[in-house]
């Protein structure tokens, strides 16, 4: 319980936390253009299991991060055609893709592998060129390239959001989308873009679970982190640096039950301990009040359907 | 004369309404020009055609003698129109400049150029003097001040003609001169100015030129000096408007309601200071103010919406002060609220519906104690259609697709049905056409010959001094003093309302 155990909790905490701030960094494009997504799970699934895939055929895992995108765009593409083009109901549409792919990625792992794991496939988790930095080398090359490529995501996002006129713009539909249409933009274009974008990062967060934290895709692998990144965006109010917090403060809840499960120092069920990071996002969301709203999330918008 | 805007025989059908019907109009460069109609005239429709919002079926649009066909509201801004629309479309989390500039931002490379924004948009504020803090927070100024941000942000794209949709619904008389100003200087600079709106006052105010709309039609084009309120008023309705009802009778002497030093706070301030006053059978009693000095807390605390913090609420000599709405309902108090949409009516509920909205328990419309009757509701909906006078397709419409007059209606309609003693309205003729105000005006006047009592609320003086047998003049949450209409004068109300008290007369009059 020295300086080692801190650092190796720090190490767990970032690798931990680092999916569902990639998932929470998409799902902000896509609420602030005012869809709700609870299909983040989904498209992660989609994502990882896209990922192991391309690295399983091609042998190259960036090839995998490349096809683990396309996959969440999939799941992302399909969300936005029921959201956007046809005005479903957000949640049920998300929960519906989880759902859909979920089973989809079951399906294809048992007809091709004939087993709901794959074999080990080339992977990510360390960054070699960061390993020969002096002192610190050993701890940042411990950590998947995937992580680092995180955080230039964050930090892109929060430039795109408050630093660009299309973010100017993202920040307007999430809000009122008829004062983004009498200004001449055309609403749909921004809503099917920050849904997409949201695809392609969940499914990058679920390439990161399945070639950055393992070397497989088993079923049942992103086990709630898509739901944990949907609260996140929420407690972290919609903005890239709220979302990193809010995902590290989760991710060290998830880390603090993976020691304690390891140590086995109280017996206690591991199942239990499991809830950690679940329990303390609903205490924490719970103890939010009065928060800021998105006033267009979860609303249908379509042509003509208003009066002006 | 080459014409700023010229409209052809427009011509414009929705499902079961011909909304525009030939319309010919022509603008004149540098001028205001008021659109009049009554609520569903169809002006709404020709200005959304002219933005580029809608597609006419017929006719052609010139602007500055082009013909033009705009297929979105982009192809309107392209051409030199902007518009300010009656419900403004701002996003308040953000600011001033970032509002005005969406869709057109400055940018540095890739990047928003914020600093650039608010430059642009304080050159556009200074040069049409116009003042408007362009850092500040939509959330943070006012509605008058939203207005101004809504026309920089037309004059920032460029815009020649400006259309505003009824641009004063929602000002203080304070910021509707303000406005005027605006427009004088704007229409000074060149620009051609559209207002659509159904008040006659602002019209003779502001405009140069007037045309009126009915029905969908074209009625009429006049210059302002050759015109009179009167006319216009025909012209819109279609026939002589009486308005104020008349009454027959002096008010009764029985006592209908007696409030005894009513006090009311909210958010730790004293919102109403010790009111005390009495309403008899027979009865107006005007409760004059400028909008928030306690009259709607007042109005609401005899309707049973608000428990005041003390004093009495005394009814036909019973204290009501602990009784709920549904109890006042039973007791016969009939509470027209304000804000129609949002306390009055269930907006995606038919008109049916909306028509037994807190009667639904009475026996007349239930079935075995439990279920509703609907064959009672529909007829009598049917019924109070065509007695009220609510134009709509049918009772199963929802009263969202309605007009605010009728709408109104339908408000005025239930709460007249359960057969009231005294009514407690609030702003009833608000946002709602002159017709409707008509009709309002006699339910309420009928009401009171009929021995019944009326708390009016109002911000339209002249409402007041029409309907009303005395007025109680509200300043700060106190009761400044009750005069009599017959012998008070506007100059007499409107010292009193910014809190003069007159010698004499102050405190409870019966």
């Amino acid at each position: 319980m020295t300086v080692s155990f801190f650092v190796v909790l720090l190490l767990s905490v970032i690798r931990l936390s680092t999916p569902m701030f990639i998932a929470g960094l998409g799902n902000m494009y896509c609420e602030r253009v005012g869809i709700l997504n609870l299909g983040a799970e989904g498209m992660m699934v989609s994502g990882a299991f896209a990922a192991v895939l391309g690295s399983y055929y091609t042998g190259n895992p960036w090839i995998g991060v490349f096809c683990g995108m396309v996959g969440g765009l999939v799941a992302g593409a399909l969300h936005a055609l029921i959201c956007v083009e046809f005005g479903g109901l957000h949640a049920i549409s998300g929960l519906g893709i989880t759902m859909l792919f979920n089973g989809v990625t079951k399906f294809l792992c048992l007809s091709i592998f004939g087993s709901t794991f794959t074999p080990n496939v080339a992977a990510l988790q360390t960054t070699k060129i960061l390993q020969g930095v002096p002192v610190l080398g050993k701890y940042l090359g411990a950590l998947s390239p995937l992580v680092y490529l995180g955080g230039l995501i964050a930090v892109i996002s929060y430039f795109v959001i408050f630093r660009t006129p299309y973010g100017l713009r993202v920040q307007m539909v999430g809000d009122d989308p008829r004062t983004v249409e009498t200004a001449g933009i055309n609403v749909w274009k921004m809503r099917y873009s920050g849904v997409l974008i949201c695809g392609l990062l969940c499914g990058i967060a679920g390439a990161y679970m399945s070639l950055g934290q393992l070397d497989r895709f088993f079923e049942g692998m992103i086990a709630g982190k898509g739901m944990l990144a949907v609260i996140a965006v929420k407690m972290g109010k919609w903005e890239p640096k709220g979302i990193l917090g809010t995902a590290l403060l989760l991710g060290f809840f998830d880390a603090v039950q993976l020691q304690l499960q390891i140590n086995g120092i109280i017996g206690i069920p591991p199942e239990m301990l499991q809830l950690l990071p679940y329990v303390a996002g609903i205490a924490v969301l719970s103890l939010q009040t009065g928060a800021t709203r998105l006033a267009a999330l979860d609303t249908q918008y379509l042509r003509n359907k208003y009066k002006f | 004369m080459v014409y700023a805007v010229e409209m052809r025989g427009i011509t414009k059908r929705f499902p079961a309404v011909l909304a525009n019907d030939h319309i010919d109009i022509a603008i004149k460069a540098g001028t205001v020009h008021a659109i009049i109609g009554e609520n569903g005239a169809g002006k709404s429709t020709l200005m959304n055609i002219l933005y580029g919002l809608h597609k006419p079926d017929e006719g052609e649009i010139l602007i500055n003698g082009q013909k033009q066909a705009f297929g979105s509201a982009t192809d309107a801004i392209d051409c030199g129109i902007g518009m300010v629309h009656q419900h403004f479309m701002l996003v308040p989390r953000l600011t001033v400049a970032d509002n005005v500039v969406l869709g057109k931002e400055p940018r540095k490379g890739l990047l928003y150029d914020r600093k650039a924004a608010i430059a642009k948009v304080a050159e556009v504020c200074s040069r049409h003097n116009i003042q408007v803090d362009p850092a500040k927070k939509v959330a943070d100024i006012s509605l008058g001040m939203q207005q101004r941000v809504e026309i920089v942000k037309t004059l920032y794209r460029g815009a020649e003609i400006i259309i505003l949709d009824e641009p004063t619904a929602v000002l203080t008389p304070q910021e509707i001169d303000d406005l005027g100003e605006i427009l004088r200087q704007l229409k000074e600079g060149g620009k051609t100015i559209i207002i659509i709106t159904h008040k006659l006052e602002e019209v003779m105010d502001f405009s140069d030129d007037i045309s009126v709309l009915r029905g969908g039609k074209h009625i009429a084009t006049l210059r302002k000096a050759e015109t009179d309120i009167p006319e216009l008023t025909r012209l819109m309705v279609g026939r002589d408007v009486q308005l104020g009802g008349r009454k027959e009778s002096a008010p009764g002497k029985e006592e209908a309601l007696r409030l005894t030093d009513i006090v009311y706070a909210a958010a730790g301030r004293q919102i109403l200071k010790s009111i005390s006053l009495v309403l008899h059978k027979g009865e107006v009693l005007g409760l004059a103010g400028i909008d928030g000095s306690g009259q709607t807390q007042l109005a609401e605390i005899v309707a049973g919406v608000l428990t005041p913090s003390g004093g009495s609420v005394v009814y036909h000599s019973r204290d009501i002060t602990g009784k709920t709405v549904a109890q006042r309902k039973k007791e016969g108090i009939g509470f027209i609220a304000q804000d129609r949409q949002k306390h009055g009516l269930v907006m995606d509920f038919s008109i049916a519906e909306n028509l037994v909205l807190g009667f639904q328990r009475r026996p007349e419309y239930c079935q075995y104690k439990i279920a509703v009757n609907s064959k009672a509701v529909i007829s009598d909906a049917q019924k109070r259609i065509r007695e009220y006078d609510i134009r709509t397709p049918g009772e199963q419409v929802r009263v969202s697709m309605l007009s605010g007059g009728n709408q109104q209606k339908v408000v005025v309609a239930r709460e007249m049905g359960s057969r009231p003693q005294l009514i407690v309205a609030d702003q009833p003729t608000r946002g709602v056409d002159v017709g409707a105000i008509e009709a309002i005006h006699n339910i309420l006047i009928n009401h009171r010959n009929k021995g019944g009592s009326v708390l009016l609320v109002s911000l339209e003086l002249d409402e007041l001094m029409m309907l009303s047998d005395r007025i109680a003049v509200f300043f700060d949450g106190r009761l400044m003093g009750i005069l009599d209409s017959a012998t008070a004068t506007r100059e007499q109300i409107g010292m009193m309302m910014v809190g003069s008290s007159l010698e004499g007369k102050e405190g409870p009059a019966s």
